[in-house]
């Protein structure tokens, strides 16, 4: 994938994700961070979805922000569910912290986007955004997970997101023509 | 359209949702059939990790298929050509068509378009 290195730097995530010391400090989360840093993911995905359908006039673009919201949020339900059922919350750390920053600044920077240049810029973050939580959740957080609820939920999701990612390299191709 | 739904909300998942399908005639993902008073047949297409299951169906008109969601992702079972589409599926919940002439062809999932699968209507 040739344009995998512009993508990675485009995403400030990514960035984030893929330095040692981030990674070895989101090792050190427990399972209620953990969660809380997926449900934080969660969101960004829904926060940046529901930006490309105010601003995108694209409807295959349309078609996959509504999906990010679909498949996200039920992804957040069933989190809930389980925390709830665990009698647990999930507890914010650096790491949701950090991505919260991060994303606060994507969405500045593509809200003054428009047309092509807006559906090309949320395309490729949607890529690189998969690419970073995907390796993130399954290469740091799963390994890690110690109850084994979290863990199957975790290990659903990744599915979902692998899915999306997927998807969101249809769509970068797709807004490059 | 001609298509007849019923939709099912199981809380339990995929064990209750089978059990609870059995008092309709369902038949097994494998042998993929069950034949009913009047020959009909009930078919049933699981989805599960993004991918339908069987992709592949051979289906008479009259029959009925049961589209069963195991993901948490909603899915959806939508002809390629537009003609029939089951609407969201969500998790644990089933929809089930009756197969109308014309309904042959590929199939997708409206929300994730890498998921397809095929009709097949037997003369
Ligand atoms: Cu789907």
């Amino acid at each position: 994938m040739k344009k995998l290195s512009s993508l990675a730097a485009a995403g400030v995530a990514a960035f984030l994700l893929v330095s040692p010391v981030a990674a070895q400090e989101a090792a050190d989360l427990n399972d209620l961070e953990i969660a809380h840093v997926a449900y934080v993911a969660d969101n960004i995905d829904i926060r940046y979805a529901h930006l490309a359908l105010a601003i995108s006039t694209n409807p295959a673009i349309h078609e996959f922000a509504r999906t990010m919201i679909r498949d996200h949020s039920a992804v957040n339900d069933q989190a809930l569910a389980l925390l709830d059922k665990l009698g647990a919350e999930a507890q914010d750390n650096f790491l949701s912290q950090a991505l919260l920053e991060n994303a606060d600044k994507l969405v500045d920077e593509m809200a003054g986007l428009r047309g092509a240049a807006f559906d090309k810029r949320y395309a490729e973050n949607e890529l690189a955004y998969h690419i970073a939580v995907n390796d993130l959740v399954e290469n740091t957080f799963i390994p890690n997970i110690e109850n084994v609820e979290v863990k199957a939920l975790f290990e659903a999701g990744l599915e979902i997101f692998k899915a999306h990612q997927g998807h969101a390299e249809m769509m970068v191709e797709q807004v490059s023509q | 359209m001609s298509v007849r739904n019923r939709r099912s909300v199981l809380a339990g998942g995929v064990a209750a949702l089978a059990a609870a399908l059995s008092g309709v005639r369902v038949a097994g993902a494998h042998d993929g059939e069950d034949h009913g008073a009047e020959g009909a047949v009930h078919h049933l297409v699981t989805i599960e990790r993004f991918k339908f299951e069987p992709a592949e169906l051979s289906v008479s008109v009259g029959d009925t298929i049961t589209w069963m969601n195991a993901d948490i992702a909603p899915h959806t079972a939508t002809a390629k050509d537009g003609s029939w589409d089951t609407g969201t599926i969500k998790k644990g919940e089933a929809i089930s068509i009756t197969v109308a002439p014309g309904m042959t062809g590929g199939y997708f999932c409206r929300f994730h378009p890498a998921m397809k699968a095929e009709l097949e209507i037997d003369a």
